[in-house]
């Protein structure tokens, strides 16, 4: 049985990034709650058999949100526009910041480019953590971040 | 505007929100637990379910394959006269009567029994098995020393057909120890037929088969086994590869034939087939 009160104090320190971490790699604040609870969910019932909770609740984050995002047969289907990134494209883009404008590209990019950029510049995580979080080599970090980089300024680029 | 690194580390960190309630994730979590421990249990019972269930039916198939393969060696007994040249000694197979021992337990040496067994439900046919040996049965072209029995036998039917054939064969059931015994002392035969060559006492008899019909300690039909009894020399024992000579017949047979001569019809005549008389 885990331990509850060690479980509850470490949601309470580190919930809020994860959560944050959740709605950034979903883009939706709604999904990304869903995401942090499968992931805590994870840790919970592992609590008593791993050592670095956090690592593992990163790792599980990425993995749960990676997972969903592949398409099956039986699960739902993405439309091509969705209601709230039609309202942000017809608002007028010149009229958010830098921070709403880099949020907003994020969600462009594919889950495990958004995976690496919100571990590497979110979780502030070093890209040998980032590669073990995310199961790849640091290398394939490395090329994914910097291309993931490469399209956010072309993306901010072309609509500045 | 091309992002820096703090850029885009300021951006990320906009909006940092409250961390999740960690009792309704504990609750969560623990549904969820319980949820995988229902399905394991599930899978447990239907796997136990599932084996127990086929455990029975490999036994019910067990116990069916072992009757019926006594009936398939019937048939095989049968077969094997057909199969090389059966001359058909009587009209048609029919139900076989088995002989009283009222003299066989008086032997004292080999005990007829007559408990009903697996060997009892055996069917003499109507002729018994004629081999087709290599060199036409002369002495010494064949004679394989293997064994007549290939496993330890547990009961045998043995069924005799007398040289004026009988409407029904008359039979005798061994079971252990007679039988095994019985099996033993047709094992140590010679293989070949010996120079002295004493006269049965009962001319009677020659001419005659036996057709011993054996089941194995694991139940199982062994190939028959037809004595055949020749005139002032040893009597020839084969499962059609292994051969063995008897100089004198073994008690069980001797009676039976005994019994059967005694049953024999007059010219033309069929006997009734009842085995008391």
């Amino acid at each position: 049985m885990a331990d509850d009160a060690a479980f509850r104090a470490f949601v309470e320190t580190n919930g809020a990034a994860l959560l944050h971490a959740a709605r950034l790699l979903t883009g939706d604040h709604h999904r990304g709650e869903d995401l942090v609870q499968t992931a805590l969910t994870r840790v919970y019932l592992k609590w008593d058999r791993i050592e670095t909770p956090l690592a593992y609740a990163r790792k599980a984050l990425v993995t749960a949100h990676i997972d969903s995002t592949r398409r099956r047969w039986w699960g739902e289907r993405p439309t091509e526009t969705l209601p709230e990134v039609a309202a942000s494209q017809s608002a007028d883009v010149g009229a958010a910041d830098e921070r709403d404008e880099l949020r907003r590209l994020l969600a462009g990019l594919s889950p495990k480019e958004r995976a690496v950029i919100v571990l590497r510049y979110y979780c502030d995580l070093s890209e040998q953590d980032t590669a073990a979080s995310l199961g790849v080599p640091v290398g394939t970090v490395k090329s994914t971040c910097s291309r993931a980089l490469s399209r956010l300024r072309v993306e901010i680029g072309v609509n500045s | 505007m091309s992002p820096s690194e703090a850029q885009l580390r300021a951006a990320l960190r906009h909006g940092e929100g409250d961390s999740p309630d960690a009792g309704v994730l504990i609750s969560h979590a623990v549904r969820v637990r319980r949820r995988r421990q229902r399905r394991i249990m599930s899978i447990a019972t239907g796997t136990t379910v599932v084996a127990f269930v086929a455990a029975g039916v490999g036994v019910l198939v067990s116990l069916g394959g072992g009757s019926g393969s006594a009936g398939g060696a019937d048939s095989a007994a049968a077969g094997a006269g057909a199969a090389v040249h059966a001359p058909v000694r009587a009209p048609a197979a029919a139900p076989s009567v088995s002989k009283p021992d009222s003299a066989a337990s008086s032997a004292g040496r080999y005990v007829a029994e007559a408990t009903p067994g697996r060997a009892t439900r055996l069917a003499c046919p109507s002729a018994p098995a004629h081999y087709a040996l290599p060199g036409g049965g002369g002495l010494g072209a064949f004679g394989s020393t293997e064994k007549l029995f290939v496993r330890s036998v547990a009961a045998m039917k043995i069924c005799v057909y007398p040289p004026v054939p009988a409407r029904t064969p008359l039979s005798t059931v061994l079971t252990e120890p007679a039988a095994r015994k019985f099996a033993a002392d047709l094992e140590s035969a010679p293989a070949r037929a010996t120079s002295a060559r004493p006269c049965p006492s009962n001319t009677a008899a020659v001419g005659s088969e036996l057709l011993v019909l054996a089941v194995s300690t694991d139940a199982r039909r062994l190939k028959p086994v037809v004595i055949t009894v020749q005139p002032c020399s040893a009597s020839q024992v084969t499962n059609g590869t292994a051969v063995r000579y008897l100089v004198t017949l073994p008690t069980p047979v001797s009676r039976l034939l005994d019994s059967a001569l005694r049953l024999r019809p007059a010219s033309g005549q069929p006997a009734n087939g009842s085995p008391s008389s």
